[in-house]
């Protein structure tokens, strides 16, 4: 064992002194065997002929002679790396090509995945999260109804429920204006993100606090003796500088003072995924702030909280589901008979409960689960693209190095030897662009969140994911490695002589080893096909949402903000000076008109639903009274460009003497009066003054729902926090450049009111597009890439191909072919491959986009316009692919092919 | 020359040994004295001899060491050490016992 290691260590640190004592021992031998023949007569020539015969390679006695030094492992890797660089170097535009095609489909399915991840798979930083449960609605028809259950249900549900071995609810989060204690009441503060949670919240999630403390596990319905809250590790980073005399300390949020008990864990982020908020304070808490609006008793089924719970170690999901569902009955049952408003609505419904264990996420899964899936499926793709891609280029590769193979294979180079060589090779291809793939994944990880961030607020924290890195590398690693060794198994076949004779004559053989090389070809031209069909359906999708009439004008309209930065919701004197406003903006030289919006829809805003009573209409048992309300300024039709089909606008006076007046839209005209004008009839309680065109306020791929447009606006409005009151302005130019105006016309009321939230209807519209858009770009990006990578492999093979068959094509151009039927004929024989792919790609297509149905948008999976300009594309760029190495081949001079070697 | 014949595995390690028994040697030795007294039925081939020299070298069954030939020049001398020395014991033991068995077998027959 000892001797062992002590030639190891000499083996490898004294490489240049055995080799030479190998040399000498050779030589010494050598020369003794000489002296031996000269002696028994042979003349010097001979003797050195004979033992040159006898030593046979003195390469390959070293060789083996080194193997048996047993230094092999760590040094023939070290060398296996030096002459792999070397040849990488040598053909850099193999390498740049396949490093560079590997590092973005390497980069793009690592930050895809590494999202996806975030958003869809990653279990809460708790202890034991798959016993976390979550509970839905249901509707008669099985589908989801909402996530949100009265506050009032969770109590009782608490207390009577077996299954759990606890239940905790969030009431939501919103953003809060924080000042520090010493701060005092002026100063801007800073908005920060604030959740409210039942008491048991961190206990039941076994979260502990990193500092301090979490809320003690108090009954809800006792209040807090005193308010305290529960900061983020962030916040806690951010604003305090980690300092740990946070605790004790004094905040206020919203002018309402807390104290600072606690921070979380860094790796808490709450339950709801991407909502991160930056503190949490106790239904406790709220039962003794009087401003914090806590629903009150008789309100039994008001406020709307998510619930979720812990389920005991003993109870299965199904247990679990039955219990909740009788249970949520019994409740229901119980409310409805004391009569409690909506509890028939809530009793129509079922409960639900599902595995939590990744957190809620309704909104942001409900958003980018579809987008998210249809990328993966895009990406992962384009990596089976750029691993048969790679497996192309090496196969050509291979083969036409199986020449230097062979060659070394008869110098007496060992077959294990050259194998390691290409699994260095690939290691190296691995290597480089897998560090080239990183770079790309972390700039498309922050592309993809900036296009989530965009649209919902939420921050989600997707770190690079190393194990799908690991992932990505090693797939393309192994099919490096594995269309690496096809050639190299072949090329180093104990028999050495018919590739060494194959080289020169190349009129027939070589072809068959192709097989392989054109299905790979074939399957990423199919490929191809598939996802530009995809992209083509998606940029359909997207154009046609941009055309699609949303019943209002998007173009030079502005939206802002007015508040005075405490985050306080507007005094009855601020809401009047509001009312005002929007008559100073119509007096800025440019601005058409402008309106006020409290409750107003434009894709997006705050939209409330309400069942309401209409004057005359007698509703059947099961009629659906809903109705989207919108509570909007005097001119508001005329600044949104939505015509009125009857009756007239709101005006200034409608709001100044509080006249109870309302516009309804087509659908609800429709639904409550038929045919009939609803002008003058009497609906909610208010009378109808106008008729309006149908306008989409959600998003705008929704049927315009039925609305009803409330023109008074209460003086005293109780809006979110922080929000403000918004206004819209119409103008005749570009709206962005009356922004200063904007400015001053509203610190002329009061200088300590700010403008803030300023963007475009176009804008609020384009982002409601963000899945359309983040689609669009991707897909597109990946479908051409794939078309591009095809190409490529198209092209790579036929230029092999034509290098191969030069002798042949010498030939025939010197019995009088011509360059022109040449071409043909080379295109001919390539649209064979092409055609096969662009079928199978076809079918595939009818086949897959199918899933992409549901988020089309004014286009079937069976587009014509899609199919075909996928098509177009595809074998226009199929063409050039192949006609560049075609002509190259007419172009060869009949006499130089007939020599070439 | 005679008939060639090849070696069974692991035969040239106990040749080896058998040699350098007698008196360290170099290599060039080993294959004219493993020819002698074969009379030439056993040639060994450089291109197994020296890995061979090396693997029981490396086993720590035979020690090298360059030093001066008679007529002057530099070689490298294998020497047996005890470990090789009872291995050669051993090895030698059991082959007697195989090619014993062996040609019993293909006596009686």
């Amino acid at each position: 064992m000892w001797s062992d290691l002590v030639h190891h260590v000499r083996a490898v640190f004294r490489r240049n002194v055995i080799e030479r004592e190998l040399d000498d021992e050779l030589r010494f031998h050598m020369e003794r065997q000489a002296e031996k023949y000269t002696k028994a007569g042979l003349s010097a020539e001979e003797a050195a002929r004979r033992i040159r015969l006898e030593f046979g390679a003195l390469d390959h006695v070293k060789e083996e002679y080194r193997d048996s030094l047993g230094t092999s492992l760590f040094e023939t890797i070290v060398q296996d790396l030096k002459y792999g660089l070397r040849t990488l170097r040598r053909t850099p535009s193999f390498t740049l090509l396949a490093g560079l095609s590997l590092a973005i489909g390497i980069g793009a399915s690592t930050a895809v995945f590494s999202v996806t991840d975030a958003l869809l798979l990653k279990h809460l930083p708790v202890p034991n999260p798959q016993q976390l449960v979550s509970f839905t609605r249901t509707n008669s028809s099985d589908a989801t109804a909402g996530n949100s259950f009265p506050y009032g249900l969770f109590e009782q549900f608490r207390e009577r429920s077996q299954a759990f071995s606890g239940v905790l609810v969030s009431m939501g989060s919103y953003n809060a204006r924080m000042k520090l204690g010493d701060e005092g009441i002026e100063g801007p503060g800073e908005l920060v993100r604030s959740e409210r949670v039942s008491s048991g919240f961190f206990s039941i999630l076994g979260v502990k606090a990193a500092l301090g403390r979490t809320f003690m596990d108090v009954d809800d319905r006792i209040a807090d003796p005193e308010p305290f809250v529960v900061i983020s590790h962030a916040l806690w980073q951010r604003r305090f500088g980690q300092d740990p005399a946070v605790l004790g300390r004094q905040v206020t949020l919203d002018g309402i003072p807390f104290t600072v008990v606690g921070v979380a864990p860094a790796s808490f982020f709450g339950i709801q995924v991407g909502q991160n908020p930056d503190l949490w304070w106790s239904v406790g808490n709220m039962r003794r702030i009087p401003q914090m609006r806590f629903p009150r008793k008789e309100d039994m089924l008001g406020g709307g909280v998510s619930m979720m719970a812990r389920l005991r170690p003993d109870f299965t999901l199904e247990q679990a589901q039955s219990e909740s569902a009788v249970l949520y009955r019994q409740i229901m049952t119980a409310a409805a008979a004391a009569d409690t408003k909506d509890a028939s609505y809530f009793l129509a419904q079922r409960m639900d409960v599902q595995s939590a264990a990744t957190g809620i996420a309704e909104n942001l899964r409900n958003r980018f689960t579809q987008p998210l899936l249809i990328l993966t499926a895009a990406v992962g793709s384009v990596l089976l693209i750029v691993c048969t891609n790679i497996g192309g280029l090496l196969l050509t590769r291979g083969t036409s190095r199986q020449k230097e193979f062979a060659i070394r294979l008869a110098l007496g180079s060992g077959r294990r030897r050259l194998i390691r060589q290409l699994l260095a090779e690939s290691a190296l291809l691995a290597v480089f662009s897998g560090t080239g793939g990183l770079l790309i994944a972390a700039l498309g990880i922050r592309i993809l969140l900036s296009y989530a961030a965009l649209h919902s607020n939420a921050a989600v924290h997707a770190g690079l994911d190393f194990r799908v890195l690991a992932f990505a590398a090693m797939t393309s690693f192994l099919s490096a490695l594995i269309f690496g060794l096809v050639p190299a198994l072949r090329a180093t076949k104990p028999d050495v002589n018919p590739a060494l004779k194959e080289g020169s004559r190349g009129l027939i053989g070589g072809r068959s080893r192709f097989a392989l090389n054109h299905l790979l070809v074939v399957s990423q031209i199919a490929i191809s096909m598939v996802l530009l069909v995809g992209a083509g359906l998606l940029v359909r999708t997207l154009q046609n949402l941009r055309h699609v009439d949303a019943g209002f004008d998007k173009q030079n309209v502005v939206l802002f903000s007015v508040d005075r930065g405490t985050g306080l919701n507007p005094s009855s004197a601020d809401s009047i000076l509001f009312k005002q406003m929007p008559s100073r903006f119509e007096a800025i030289p440019g601005v058409l008109s402008a309106t006020m919006l409290v409750n107003y829809g434009l894709l997006g805003g705050n939209t409330a639903r309400l069942r309401i009573n209409v004057e005359g209409y007698v509703p059947s048992d099961d009629a659906d009274l809903q109705v989207v309300h919108l509570s909007v300024g005097a001119r508001f039709f005329e600044t949104m460009g939505t015509p009125l089909l009857e009756g007239r606008d709101f005006a200034p006076e409608d709001q100044l003497e509080n006249r109870r007046v309302a516009v309804i839209n087509q659908a609800m005209a429709k639904h409550f009066f038929g045919d009939q004008s609803p002008i003058g009839r009497r609906v909610w309680g208010r009378d109808v003054i106008g008729l309006a065109k149908d306008a989409k306020h959600s998003s705008l791929r929704e049927q315009p729902p039925r609305t009803l447009y409330v023109g008074t606006v209460p003086p005293h409005y109780p809006g979110p926090a922080g929000a403000g009151i918004r206004f819209a302005v119409r103008t005749s130019s570009n709206p962005l450049d009356l922004t200063n105006a904007f400015r001053s016309a509203v610190q002329q009321f009061d200088p300590s009111f700010q403008v803030s939230n300023i963007e475009t209807l176009n804008e609020r519209a384009e982002a409601t597009l963000v899945n359309e858009r983040l689609l669009v770009s991707f897909a597109g990006a990946f479908s051409l890439l794939a078309l591009l990578l095809a190409c490529i492999g198209l092209y790579g093979t036929l230029s092999y191909t034509v290098a191969q068959r030069t002798n042949e094509i010498g030939v025939r151009m010197a019995l009088g072919a011509r360059a022109a039927d040449l071409i043909t004929a080379m295109m001919l024989d390539t649209s064979r491959i092409v055609c096969t792919g662009f079928v199978i790609g076809l079918a595939g297509a009818l086949v897959l986009t199918r899933l992409l149905a549901t988020f089309l948008f004014g286009v079937t999976p069976t587009d014509p316009l899609s199919l075909a300009t996928a098509a177009l594309l595809l074998i226009a760029a199929a063409a050039a692919a192949a006609y560049i190495p075609a002509r190259k081949a007419s172009r060869v001079d009949p006499l130089i092919a007939l020599r070439h070697e | 020359m005679g008939d060639r014949i090849e070696l069974p595995q692991g035969t040239l390690d106990l040749l080896i040994l058998k040699t350098l028994a007698l008196e360290p040697q170099h290599g060039w030795a080993i294959t004219e004295r493993i020819q002698q007294i074969s009379r030439d039925v056993l040639q060994i081939k450089q291109g197994s001899l020296y890995p061979a020299l090396h693997r029981l070298e490396r086993r720590g069954l035979i020690k090298a060491q360059w030093s001066t030939t008679d007529n002057n020049r530099q070689a490298k001398y294998y020497a047996l050490t005890r470990t090789g020395r009872k291995k050669l014991a051993a090895n030698t033991e059991a082959w007697q016992k195989l090619t014993g068995a062996v040609d019993q077998v293909l006596g009686t027959v």
